[in-house]
Protein backbone atom coordinates (compact mmCIF):
# COMPACT_ATOMS: atom_id res chain seq x y z
CA UNK A 1 0.00 0.00 0.00
CA UNK A 2 2.82 2.42 0.85
CA UNK A 3 4.43 1.77 -2.52
CA UNK A 4 1.29 2.67 -4.35
CA UNK A 5 0.95 6.01 -2.56
CA UNK A 6 4.50 6.94 -3.36
CA UNK A 7 4.01 6.32 -7.02
CA UNK A 8 0.90 8.47 -7.17
CA UNK A 9 2.59 11.43 -5.47
CA UNK A 10 5.49 11.24 -7.85
CA UNK A 11 3.22 11.22 -10.82
CA UNK A 12 1.24 14.21 -9.61
CA UNK A 13 4.33 16.31 -9.01
CA UNK A 14 5.64 15.35 -12.39
CA UNK A 15 2.38 16.43 -13.94
CA UNK A 16 2.61 19.95 -12.48
CA UNK A 17 6.17 20.33 -13.66
CA UNK A 18 5.26 19.47 -17.24
CA UNK A 19 2.31 21.84 -17.18
CA UNK A 20 4.44 24.76 -15.96
CA UNK A 21 6.46 24.58 -19.07
CA UNK A 22 3.46 25.55 -21.34
CA UNK A 23 1.63 28.99 -21.99
CA UNK A 24 -0.93 30.41 -19.54
CA UNK A 25 -3.69 32.84 -20.62
CA UNK A 26 -5.59 35.20 -18.39
CA UNK A 27 -8.76 36.44 -20.10
CA UNK A 28 -10.34 39.64 -18.78
CA UNK A 29 -13.84 40.67 -19.75
CA UNK A 30 -15.66 43.90 -19.00
CA UNK A 31 -18.64 45.85 -20.33
CA UNK A 32 -19.77 49.46 -20.68
CA UNK A 33 -23.28 50.04 -19.45
CA UNK A 34 -25.77 51.89 -21.57
CA UNK A 35 -26.62 55.35 -20.42
CA UNK A 36 -28.73 58.15 -21.73
CA UNK A 37 -29.35 61.41 -19.92
CA UNK A 38 -31.42 64.35 -21.06
CA UNK A 39 -33.28 67.31 -19.73
CA UNK A 40 -33.98 71.04 -19.79
CA UNK A 41 -31.45 73.37 -18.18
CA UNK A 42 -31.51 77.05 -17.38
CA UNK A 43 -27.91 77.75 -18.47
CA UNK A 44 -25.49 76.23 -20.92
CA UNK A 45 -22.66 75.94 -18.41
CA UNK A 46 -20.80 72.64 -18.62
CA UNK A 47 -22.89 71.13 -21.36
CA UNK A 48 -20.39 71.22 -24.24
CA UNK A 49 -19.22 67.61 -24.18
CA UNK A 50 -20.53 64.13 -23.64
CA UNK A 51 -18.75 63.67 -20.33
CA UNK A 52 -19.86 67.04 -18.99
CA UNK A 53 -23.48 66.35 -19.75
CA UNK A 54 -23.23 62.94 -18.17
CA UNK A 55 -21.57 64.62 -15.21
CA UNK A 56 -24.55 66.87 -14.70
CA UNK A 57 -26.52 63.85 -13.73
CA UNK A 58 -24.04 62.45 -11.22
CA UNK A 59 -25.74 61.60 -8.02
CA UNK A 60 -28.97 60.74 -9.73
CA UNK A 61 -30.08 57.22 -10.24
CA UNK A 62 -28.65 55.94 -13.48
CA UNK A 63 -31.39 54.08 -15.21
CA UNK A 64 -31.05 53.34 -18.89
CA UNK A 65 -32.45 56.84 -19.32
CA UNK A 66 -32.24 59.59 -16.74
CA UNK A 67 -34.36 62.72 -17.09
CA UNK A 68 -34.58 66.01 -15.28
CA UNK A 69 -37.46 68.46 -15.19
CA UNK A 70 -37.48 72.22 -14.88
CA UNK A 71 -40.37 74.17 -13.47
CA UNK A 72 -41.52 77.75 -13.39
CA UNK A 73 -39.55 79.26 -16.25
CA UNK A 74 -41.04 82.73 -16.46
CA UNK A 75 -41.94 84.15 -19.84
CA UNK A 76 -43.31 87.48 -20.98
CA UNK A 77 -46.42 86.72 -23.00
CA UNK A 78 -46.59 90.28 -24.25
CA UNK A 79 -43.11 90.12 -25.81
CA UNK A 80 -43.28 89.32 -29.52
CA UNK A 81 -39.55 88.61 -29.86
CA UNK A 82 -37.97 85.21 -29.30
CA UNK A 83 -37.29 84.60 -25.62
CA UNK A 84 -34.65 82.16 -24.43
CA UNK A 85 -36.20 79.74 -21.99
CA UNK A 86 -33.11 77.61 -21.46
CA UNK A 87 -31.46 74.65 -23.09
CA UNK A 88 -32.26 71.07 -23.90
CA UNK A 89 -29.31 68.71 -23.64
CA UNK A 90 -28.84 65.01 -24.06
CA UNK A 91 -26.04 62.48 -24.11
CA UNK A 92 -26.33 58.82 -25.00
CA UNK A 93 -24.10 55.89 -25.73
CA UNK A 94 -26.83 53.71 -27.09
CA UNK A 95 -25.29 52.11 -30.15
CA UNK A 96 -28.31 52.56 -32.37
CA UNK A 97 -29.06 56.15 -31.46
CA UNK A 98 -31.93 57.90 -29.85
CA UNK A 99 -34.95 59.83 -30.99
CA UNK A 100 -36.50 62.76 -29.17
CA UNK A 101 -40.07 63.84 -29.53
CA UNK A 102 -41.07 67.30 -28.37
CA UNK A 103 -44.68 68.04 -27.59
CA UNK A 104 -46.19 71.32 -26.47
CA UNK A 105 -49.51 72.65 -25.34
CA UNK A 106 -50.74 76.25 -25.36
CA UNK A 107 -50.34 78.26 -22.20
CA UNK A 108 -53.59 77.92 -20.31
CA UNK A 109 -55.20 80.04 -17.62
CA UNK A 110 -54.61 78.43 -14.25
CA UNK A 111 -57.66 77.63 -12.19
CA UNK A 112 -60.20 78.47 -14.87
CA UNK A 113 -63.10 76.18 -15.61
CA UNK A 114 -63.16 77.60 -19.12
CA UNK A 115 -60.30 77.10 -21.53
CA UNK A 116 -58.35 80.28 -22.16
CA UNK A 117 -55.08 79.80 -23.91
CA UNK A 118 -52.12 81.66 -25.38
CA UNK A 119 -50.42 80.20 -28.39
CA UNK A 120 -46.70 80.41 -28.96
CA UNK A 121 -43.98 79.29 -31.28
CA UNK A 122 -41.15 77.14 -30.00
CA UNK A 123 -37.75 76.81 -31.62
CA UNK A 124 -34.90 74.42 -30.92
CA UNK A 125 -31.56 75.50 -32.35
CA UNK A 126 -28.55 73.19 -32.61
CA UNK A 127 -25.13 74.69 -33.33
CA UNK A 128 -25.14 76.77 -36.47
CA UNK A 129 -28.31 75.33 -37.80
CA UNK A 130 -30.73 72.50 -37.39
CA UNK A 131 -33.45 74.90 -36.45
CA UNK A 132 -36.56 73.06 -35.59
CA UNK A 133 -39.65 75.12 -35.14
CA UNK A 134 -43.08 74.19 -34.06
CA UNK A 135 -45.91 76.62 -34.37
CA UNK A 136 -48.36 76.40 -31.56
CA UNK A 137 -51.09 78.85 -32.31
CA UNK A 138 -53.16 77.45 -29.50
CA UNK A 139 -56.16 79.67 -29.95
CA UNK A 140 -58.68 78.01 -27.70
CA UNK A 141 -57.21 74.70 -28.72
CA UNK A 142 -55.80 71.92 -26.64
CA UNK A 143 -54.28 70.07 -29.56
CA UNK A 144 -50.74 69.02 -28.99
CA UNK A 145 -48.13 70.22 -31.39
CA UNK A 146 -45.24 67.85 -31.90
CA UNK A 147 -41.84 68.01 -33.46
CA UNK A 148 -39.43 65.15 -33.80
CA UNK A 149 -35.66 64.95 -33.67
CA UNK A 150 -33.53 62.05 -34.81
CA UNK A 151 -30.17 62.35 -33.15
CA UNK A 152 -28.60 59.34 -34.80
CA UNK A 153 -25.12 60.23 -35.94
CA UNK A 154 -24.93 63.57 -34.22
CA UNK A 155 -21.36 64.26 -33.17
CA UNK A 156 -19.96 60.88 -34.18
CA UNK A 157 -20.09 57.98 -31.82
CA UNK A 158 -20.49 59.89 -28.60
CA UNK A 159 -23.90 61.29 -29.13
CA UNK A 160 -24.61 64.48 -27.33
CA UNK A 161 -26.23 67.76 -28.22
CA UNK A 162 -27.23 71.07 -26.76
CA UNK A 163 -30.19 72.92 -28.16
CA UNK A 164 -31.15 76.52 -27.46
CA UNK A 165 -34.84 76.61 -26.67
CA UNK A 166 -36.75 79.76 -27.46
CA UNK A 167 -40.40 80.70 -27.50
CA UNK A 168 -42.19 83.53 -29.24
CA UNK A 169 -45.65 84.86 -28.56
CA UNK A 170 -48.13 86.62 -30.74
CA UNK A 171 -49.04 89.68 -28.68
CA UNK A 172 -52.41 88.96 -27.23
CA UNK A 173 -54.92 91.76 -27.39
CA UNK A 174 -54.71 94.04 -24.36
CA UNK A 175 -58.02 92.86 -23.04
CA UNK A 176 -58.54 89.82 -25.23
CA UNK A 177 -57.81 87.31 -22.51
CA UNK A 178 -58.68 87.26 -18.83
CA UNK A 179 -56.00 88.41 -16.44
CA UNK A 180 -54.20 85.75 -14.49
CA UNK A 181 -51.40 83.22 -14.54
CA UNK A 182 -50.97 81.02 -17.57
CA UNK A 183 -48.94 77.82 -17.69
CA UNK A 184 -47.68 75.44 -20.31
CA UNK A 185 -45.53 72.33 -20.33
CA UNK A 186 -43.03 71.38 -22.99
CA UNK A 187 -42.35 67.67 -22.89
CA UNK A 188 -39.29 65.97 -24.36
CA UNK A 189 -39.65 62.23 -24.69
CA UNK A 190 -36.42 60.44 -25.58
CA UNK A 191 -36.47 56.94 -26.95
CA UNK A 192 -33.42 54.73 -27.23
CA UNK A 193 -33.84 51.89 -29.72
CA UNK B 1 -37.07 23.18 -16.46
CA UNK B 2 -33.69 24.55 -15.47
CA UNK B 3 -32.83 25.28 -19.09
CA UNK B 4 -35.97 27.41 -19.57
CA UNK B 5 -35.24 29.56 -16.53
CA UNK B 6 -31.73 30.24 -17.68
CA UNK B 7 -32.92 31.51 -21.06
CA UNK B 8 -35.48 33.84 -19.49
CA UNK B 9 -32.96 35.41 -17.16
CA UNK B 10 -30.68 36.19 -20.06
CA UNK B 11 -33.40 37.67 -22.24
CA UNK B 12 -34.94 40.01 -19.69
CA UNK B 13 -32.00 42.48 -19.51
CA UNK B 14 -31.91 42.68 -23.30
CA UNK B 15 -35.62 43.46 -23.53
CA UNK B 16 -35.43 46.17 -20.87
CA UNK B 17 -32.78 48.04 -22.81
CA UNK B 18 -34.67 48.00 -26.07
CA UNK B 19 -37.02 50.93 -26.67
CA UNK B 20 -36.26 52.60 -23.35
CA UNK B 21 -38.13 55.88 -22.87
CA UNK B 22 -37.48 58.86 -20.65
CA UNK B 23 -39.50 62.07 -20.33
CA UNK B 24 -38.28 65.51 -19.36
CA UNK B 25 -40.50 68.55 -19.00
CA UNK B 26 -40.09 72.30 -19.04
CA UNK B 27 -42.81 74.27 -17.31
CA UNK B 28 -43.48 77.80 -18.62
CA UNK B 29 -45.27 80.40 -16.53
CA UNK B 30 -46.58 83.74 -17.79
CA UNK B 31 -48.95 86.38 -16.57
CA UNK B 32 -51.51 88.62 -18.21
CA UNK B 33 -52.02 91.70 -16.11
CA UNK B 34 -55.45 93.02 -15.30
CA UNK B 35 -56.39 96.01 -17.44
CA UNK B 36 -59.48 98.16 -17.47
CA UNK B 37 -60.20 100.89 -19.96
CA UNK B 38 -63.02 103.16 -18.90
CA UNK B 39 -64.05 106.17 -20.88
CA UNK B 40 -66.71 108.74 -20.03
CA UNK B 41 -67.32 111.70 -22.26
CA UNK B 42 -69.64 114.59 -21.50
CA UNK B 43 -70.79 117.76 -23.21
CA UNK B 44 -71.22 120.15 -20.35
CA UNK B 45 -68.86 123.03 -20.84
CA UNK B 46 -67.93 125.86 -23.14
CA UNK B 47 -69.73 126.25 -26.42
CA UNK B 48 -71.37 122.87 -25.89
CA UNK B 49 -72.95 123.85 -22.59
CA UNK B 50 -76.39 122.51 -22.15
CA UNK B 51 -79.64 124.45 -22.47
CA UNK B 52 -81.80 123.71 -19.43
CA UNK B 53 -84.92 125.40 -20.67
CA UNK B 54 -85.58 123.71 -23.99
CA UNK B 55 -85.51 120.38 -25.80
CA UNK B 56 -85.45 116.85 -24.47
CA UNK B 57 -84.29 117.89 -21.04
CA UNK B 58 -87.68 119.32 -20.17
CA UNK B 59 -89.84 117.32 -17.84
CA UNK B 60 -92.65 117.00 -20.35
CA UNK B 61 -90.45 115.79 -23.22
CA UNK B 62 -90.73 112.20 -24.33
CA UNK B 63 -87.92 109.75 -23.82
CA UNK B 64 -85.17 109.44 -21.21
CA UNK B 65 -84.05 113.05 -21.57
CA UNK B 66 -81.15 114.72 -23.31
CA UNK B 67 -77.99 112.77 -23.96
CA UNK B 68 -75.13 114.40 -22.10
CA UNK B 69 -72.42 111.80 -22.44
CA UNK B 70 -71.31 108.34 -23.39
CA UNK B 71 -69.41 105.65 -21.54
CA UNK B 72 -67.51 102.50 -22.51
CA UNK B 73 -65.70 99.80 -20.60
CA UNK B 74 -63.13 97.27 -21.81
CA UNK B 75 -61.49 95.04 -19.24
CA UNK B 76 -59.93 91.63 -18.79
CA UNK B 77 -60.34 91.53 -15.04
CA UNK B 78 -60.96 88.09 -13.66
CA UNK B 79 -63.18 89.73 -11.04
CA UNK B 80 -66.71 90.88 -11.72
CA UNK B 81 -67.06 94.58 -12.49
CA UNK B 82 -69.93 96.96 -11.96
CA UNK B 83 -70.48 100.52 -13.09
CA UNK B 84 -71.80 102.65 -10.27
CA UNK B 85 -73.31 106.13 -10.30
CA UNK B 86 -71.54 108.35 -7.78
CA UNK B 87 -72.62 111.94 -7.24
CA UNK B 88 -70.93 114.48 -5.04
CA UNK B 89 -72.98 115.91 -2.19
CA UNK B 90 -72.30 119.31 -3.73
CA UNK B 91 -74.64 118.40 -6.56
CA UNK B 92 -77.41 116.78 -4.53
CA UNK B 93 -80.45 118.41 -3.01
CA UNK B 94 -81.93 117.48 0.34
CA UNK B 95 -84.05 114.80 -1.29
CA UNK B 96 -81.04 113.19 -2.94
CA UNK B 97 -81.81 114.40 -6.44
CA UNK B 98 -78.91 115.49 -8.61
CA UNK B 99 -78.99 119.21 -9.25
CA UNK B 100 -77.48 121.96 -11.32
CA UNK B 101 -76.22 124.68 -9.01
CA UNK B 102 -75.60 128.33 -9.54
CA UNK B 103 -75.30 131.47 -7.44
CA UNK B 104 -77.40 134.18 -8.99
CA UNK B 105 -77.23 137.61 -7.35
CA UNK B 106 -76.18 136.04 -4.05
CA UNK B 107 -78.88 133.38 -4.09
CA UNK B 108 -78.00 129.68 -4.43
CA UNK B 109 -80.17 128.12 -7.09
CA UNK B 110 -80.61 124.36 -7.47
CA UNK B 111 -82.30 122.83 -10.50
CA UNK B 112 -83.11 119.16 -9.86
CA UNK B 113 -82.98 116.47 -12.50
CA UNK B 114 -82.77 112.69 -12.86
CA UNK B 115 -80.16 110.53 -14.52
CA UNK B 116 -81.17 107.81 -16.94
CA UNK B 117 -79.11 105.09 -18.61
CA UNK B 118 -81.47 104.89 -21.57
CA UNK B 119 -83.69 102.31 -19.99
CA UNK B 120 -84.47 103.54 -16.51
CA UNK B 121 -83.75 106.24 -13.96
CA UNK B 122 -80.71 105.52 -11.82
CA UNK B 123 -80.42 106.64 -8.23
CA UNK B 124 -77.19 107.90 -6.73
CA UNK B 125 -75.05 104.99 -5.57
CA UNK B 126 -76.91 102.46 -7.71
CA UNK B 127 -75.58 100.24 -10.46
CA UNK B 128 -75.68 102.33 -13.62
CA UNK B 129 -75.45 99.52 -16.15
CA UNK B 130 -75.04 95.76 -16.17
CA UNK B 131 -71.68 94.96 -17.68
CA UNK B 132 -71.48 91.97 -19.98
CA UNK B 133 -68.60 89.51 -19.69
CA UNK B 134 -68.01 87.21 -22.65
CA UNK B 135 -65.19 84.64 -22.73
CA UNK B 136 -63.85 86.04 -19.50
CA UNK B 137 -63.51 89.62 -20.70
CA UNK B 138 -65.49 92.82 -20.95
CA UNK B 139 -65.34 94.12 -24.49
CA UNK B 140 -66.08 97.72 -25.43
CA UNK B 141 -68.42 96.40 -28.07
CA UNK B 142 -70.62 94.79 -25.44
CA UNK B 143 -70.21 97.46 -22.78
CA UNK B 144 -71.09 100.97 -23.84
CA UNK B 145 -73.97 103.34 -23.54
CA UNK B 146 -75.20 106.85 -23.01
CA UNK B 147 -76.03 109.08 -20.08
CA UNK B 148 -79.27 111.01 -20.22
CA UNK B 149 -80.63 113.67 -17.88
CA UNK B 150 -84.07 115.16 -17.54
CA UNK B 151 -85.44 117.85 -15.34
CA UNK B 152 -88.06 116.80 -12.80
CA UNK B 153 -89.97 120.10 -12.54
CA UNK B 154 -91.16 122.85 -14.84
CA UNK B 155 -90.28 125.68 -12.51
CA UNK B 156 -88.88 128.89 -13.88
CA UNK B 157 -85.34 129.71 -12.78
CA UNK B 158 -83.42 132.95 -13.16
CA UNK B 159 -81.37 133.32 -16.32
CA UNK B 160 -77.72 132.35 -15.72
CA UNK B 161 -75.05 131.00 -18.00
CA UNK B 162 -73.06 129.02 -15.48
CA UNK B 163 -75.29 126.45 -13.83
CA UNK B 164 -73.05 123.48 -13.19
CA UNK B 165 -73.33 119.85 -12.22
CA UNK B 166 -71.15 116.78 -12.16
CA UNK B 167 -71.95 113.16 -12.94
CA UNK B 168 -69.48 110.48 -12.01
CA UNK B 169 -69.50 106.82 -12.98
CA UNK B 170 -67.15 104.55 -11.08
CA UNK B 171 -65.89 101.17 -12.28
CA UNK B 172 -65.87 98.89 -9.27
CA UNK B 173 -64.21 95.52 -8.80
CA UNK B 174 -66.42 93.24 -6.76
Amino acid sequence: MKKLLTILLVLLVAGFVFAAAGDATLKLTSSVGTETVHGFYATDDNVDSYSKIIGLFNGTEQNPITSVNRIDQEVDVSDTDYQNVGFYVFASNFSSGVTVNISTLPMELVGSATDFSIGYEIKFTYGDGNIVTAKQDGTYSKEKDEIDFDFTGVDGEARWAKYDVKVKFDAPDDTGLPAGEYESTITATITAE
Amino acid sequence: MKKVLVFLLVLLPLISLSGAIGTSTLNLVGTIESKSLFDLTGYFSGDESLRLDEGDILVDAEGPGVEVGTWAVAANSSADLTLQLDLSATYLDVEGNPVFTGNVSGVDIKIPYVINNGESTIENGANFATLVKVNGTYSEENNNGSVFIKRIDDNTYPPFDNYTTEIQLTLITN
